[in-house]
């Protein structure tokens, strides 16, 4: 066969294959339901059809290749008088065994499964607010096997119920042509249920009796005033027999919430409040699960603050800001341990009321590093030498107030076979595909690349000894670097740079060494002029030929009377 | 002799038919595979990546049992859909949710984001391995199946013998520059997740 008439021939195969297997491609729907004396699942009455059948229908009934919904229906009661379609109860269509009830976060909620005979058809029904039978139990035709709710994505109380070919494979939906007589299903269409008759009795939903008595409320005093900037915090005086209390709060610009949902304690803290008026009440649930009726209705009201006094009118304060959290840690996970060549990034969740985030990580041979102020909630750093590592993130919020640092994860570098710790390689001896740590200061010139290590971190003492020093007198600084790799390494600056009460630049001094052939260096400088009284802060700074300075160890700080 | 242009194409076309129908066979059957390749070639939409907090008041909200705890916008209305399930029901109808279960001896994460989009089914956009309050955790970003359109986001979470799915879900009845800002307040939920 000559090649090209051999290509045409696969070509030929691969679309008929492709039309076989496609199941959005046509035939595959395997068939049409349900006029095989099945009755609608639902109890005996008029329905309403508000998402249909191919017609009107929104994504999730009519995608065109999710063929699980192609031909779903949302049922609802034609008349709320006649049938209440929360709680309503679902009927089985025909008998079957209910082979699967499980939780779809990803919509539909509360889902129930029948299938109609040993690898037969099967029923599915999704947003249910309760099941009636357990999984594995062989229902009759007209049984109650859940009840109609609105659970998972949903609008409001209806059924979504739709048919299957089968549970296995790609889960086919049938087309329904017709079922318990009805023949349109189209959106909007009425449909009549004879399911249940005889057998079923409609179950409008009753409410438990209670013997569970409501709370009385406590505060804030019902109609009071209360300012923008109160924590708010409803209190109740609890409720004989009760175990846990559920309280709902309401008022724009809120709309209804339930800012504690049954929990144990007879208050509910809020927070701050944006200005309006609200209703709040509890209801108390003892440890039988009996509910009591809800507790009277309280109002309050929040005002906002007041900046300056008008003649006509007051000027309403901004709301309050909200203080930031700390993020949750992602990546490296807590004690993880990477190769050298492994490239390094950290990540972290998105914190409440949080605009930036502040990565700091240290650990040797690199002292303490930090991101700066950033708005991702990531940060590459690259491959890293080898050795023990910390790190940790606080965030910023609006007008700049910060959060507390997150807990502190360690993780670890381990060194590879080859080559030799950064502190003990020449520049001969580094491997030509080795890549440099990208987590230090990039020095100006690529031909001195390099960093320091910290081997003694900054410490301060005065030359009599007392400390914290009086003022009049100078402080003595000591450190000691060594070379992090990367030889040669020419530090134009280093020193302890300090600042006094918070504004005033006080350094204690600044040198240019050359720690080429040096193992490690020793500075002790000398503050040259005399402490005043006020609020003291050091740290070790220095730039790498004219690189951006930058800040290693712990800052020190404290106070001259 | 010579040759008229409409007998150069039908040569040409007697030559190389097989070509064209080649490039139209390869061209059918990356269009039915696209849901697999798209997201791999980045020509859909990615991850947030810069985040500006929508302001406003917090509750704090802890599960009944002690199970787990976290915070969201007051303007998350919360519904007890039982069966061990609590849903937030956001504007524009999205939906966040958080259920538990008894985990089996057996479950492992990677069988438990099996089974979650498996039992009607979903398929998967996204998926990767994080940490969420400390544990470990899968996170899902799901659409139906043939389609590369995301419905849904989850994370699902064995810890202390219980599975927890959290996820927010109807992401796709409204618009991608909408969902963003839901995705940006899930995930600052997320950020304060706690299990107990």
């Amino acid at each position: 066969m000559r090649p090209r008439l051999f290509v045409a021939f696969i070509a030929v195969i691969t679309l008929i294959l492709i039309l076989a297997f496609n199941p959005s491609s046509g035939n595959a729907q395997g068939g049409t339901c349900c006029d095989v004396g099945w009755k609608l699942p639902l109890p005996k009455g008029n329905w309403l059809i508000t998402q249909g059948d191919k017609d009107s229908c929104v994504r999730s009934h009519c995608a065109p290749t999710w063929v699980v919904n192609e031909y779903a229906l949302d049922i609802v009661s034609a008349s709320e008088k006649n049938i209440k379609t929360m709680g309503a109860p679902v009927l089985a269509p025909a008998d079957g065994t209910v082979i699967d009830q499980f939780w779809d976060g990803y919509g539909g909620g509360n889902v129930l499964k029948i299938e109609h005979g040993k690898g037969g058809p099967v029923t599915l029904y999704m947003h249910l607010s309760e099941y009636s039978v357990e999984k594995n139990t062989v229902v009759k035709q007209g049984d109650q096997v859940a009840k109609i709710g609105s659970s998972g994505t949903s609008t409001g109380a209806h059924l979504h119920v739709m048919v299957l070919k089968s549970n296995t494979g790609t889960k086919i939906g049938l087309k329904i042509s017709s079922w318990d007589g009805n023949t349109s299903f189209s959106t909007r269409s009425k449909i009549s249920s004879t399911n249940g008759a005889g057998s079923i009795t409609l179950q409008e939903p009753t409410p438990p009796v209670s013997e569970q008595g409501a709370p009385s409320l406590s505060q804030p005093d019902n109609l009071s005033f209360l300012s923008q900037n109160k924590e708010i915090t409803l209190t109740w005086n609890s409720s004989a027999n009760a175990s846990q209390y559920k309280v709902d709060l309401w008022g724009e610009p809120y709309g209804t919430m339930t800012p504690c949902d049954w929990q144990s304690g007879t208050s509910c803290r809020i927070g701050t409040m944006y200005p309006g008026t609200f209703s709040w009440h509890v209801r108390a649930r003892n440890a039988l699960g009996q509910e009591s009726e809800w507790s009277n209705t309280w109002k309050f009201t929040i005002q906002g603050l007041t900046l300056t006094p008008l003649p006509t009118t007051t000027k309403i304060a901004t709301p309050l800001p909200q203080f930031p959290s700390a993020p949750s840690l992602r990546e490296p996970a807590d004690g993880s341990n990477f190769s050298q060549s492994k490239d390094i990034w950290f990540s972290w969740g998105y914190a409440l009321n949080a605009d930036q985030y502040y990565l700091e990580y240290w650990g040797d041979p690199y002292g303490t590093l930090n991101s700066g102020w950033i708005t991702d909630v990531e940060y590459h750093v690259g491959t890293m030498w080898p050795g023990a590592y910390f790190w940790r993130v606080k965030t910023r919020g609006q007008n700049g107030i910060e959060s507390n640092w997150s807990n502190t994860r360690t993780f670890m570098i381990t060194q590879p076979s080859t080559p030799a710790p950064p502190t003990l390689v020449s520049s001969t001896s580094i491997p030509p595909t080795r890549v440099l740590p990208t987590a230090i200061p990039s020095p100006t010139s690529p031909s001195q690349p390099g960093f320091i290590a910290l081997v003694d971190d900054l410490t301060l003492r005065t030359e009599s000894g007392n400390w914290p020093p009086l003022s009049g007198q100078k402080i003595i600084a000591h450190i000691k670097i060594k070379n992090g790799g990367g030889l040669p390494l020419h530090i134009q600056h280093i020193g302890v740079r300090g600042r006094r009460n918070s504004t005033e630049s006080w350094d204690i001094g600044f040198w240019t060494i050359d720690l080429n052939g040096q193992d490690s260096w020793s500075l002790d400088p000398n503050n040259e002029r005399p402490l005043a009284s006020g609020n003291y802060a050091f740290r070790i700074s220095y730039s790498l030929d004219g690189a951006a300075w930058m800040e290693v160890g712990n800052e020190i700080i404290f106070t001259v009377p | 002799m010579q040759i008229t242009l409409r007998e150069k194409i039908f040569w040409w076309l007697c030559d190389y038919w097989w070509i064209l129908l080649s490039t139209f066979m390869f061209a059918l059957a990356a269009y039915f595979t696209r849901v697999y390749w798209l997201p791999l070639v980045g020509l859909e939409s990615t991850p947030i990546a810069n985040s500006t907090p929508e302001s406003g008041p917090i509750a704090e909200f802890v599960d009944a049992d002690g199970k787990y705890s976290f915070s969201h916008p007051t303007n998350w209305i919360m519904e007890d859909v039982g069966n061990q399930s609590q849903q937030w029901i956001l504007p524009n109808g999205v939906t966040m949710s958080v259920h538990s279960e008894a985990a089996l001896s057996s479950d492992t994460l990677e069988s438990y984001a099996q089974e979650v989009i498996a039992r009607l089914p979903y398929s998967v956009l996204r998926q990767s391995a994080v940490t969420i309050g400390g544990r470990p955790s899968i996170r899902q970003e799901v659409a139906y199946p043939g389609e590369s359109t995301r419905v849904a986001l989850g994370y699902l979470i064995i810890y202390n013998e219980i599975k927890f799915q959290i996820a927010l879900s109807g992401l796709e009845e409204i618009p991608a520059s909408e969902q963003e800002k839901f995705i940006r307040e899930f995930e600052k939920a997320m950020a304060t997740f706690q299990i107990k």
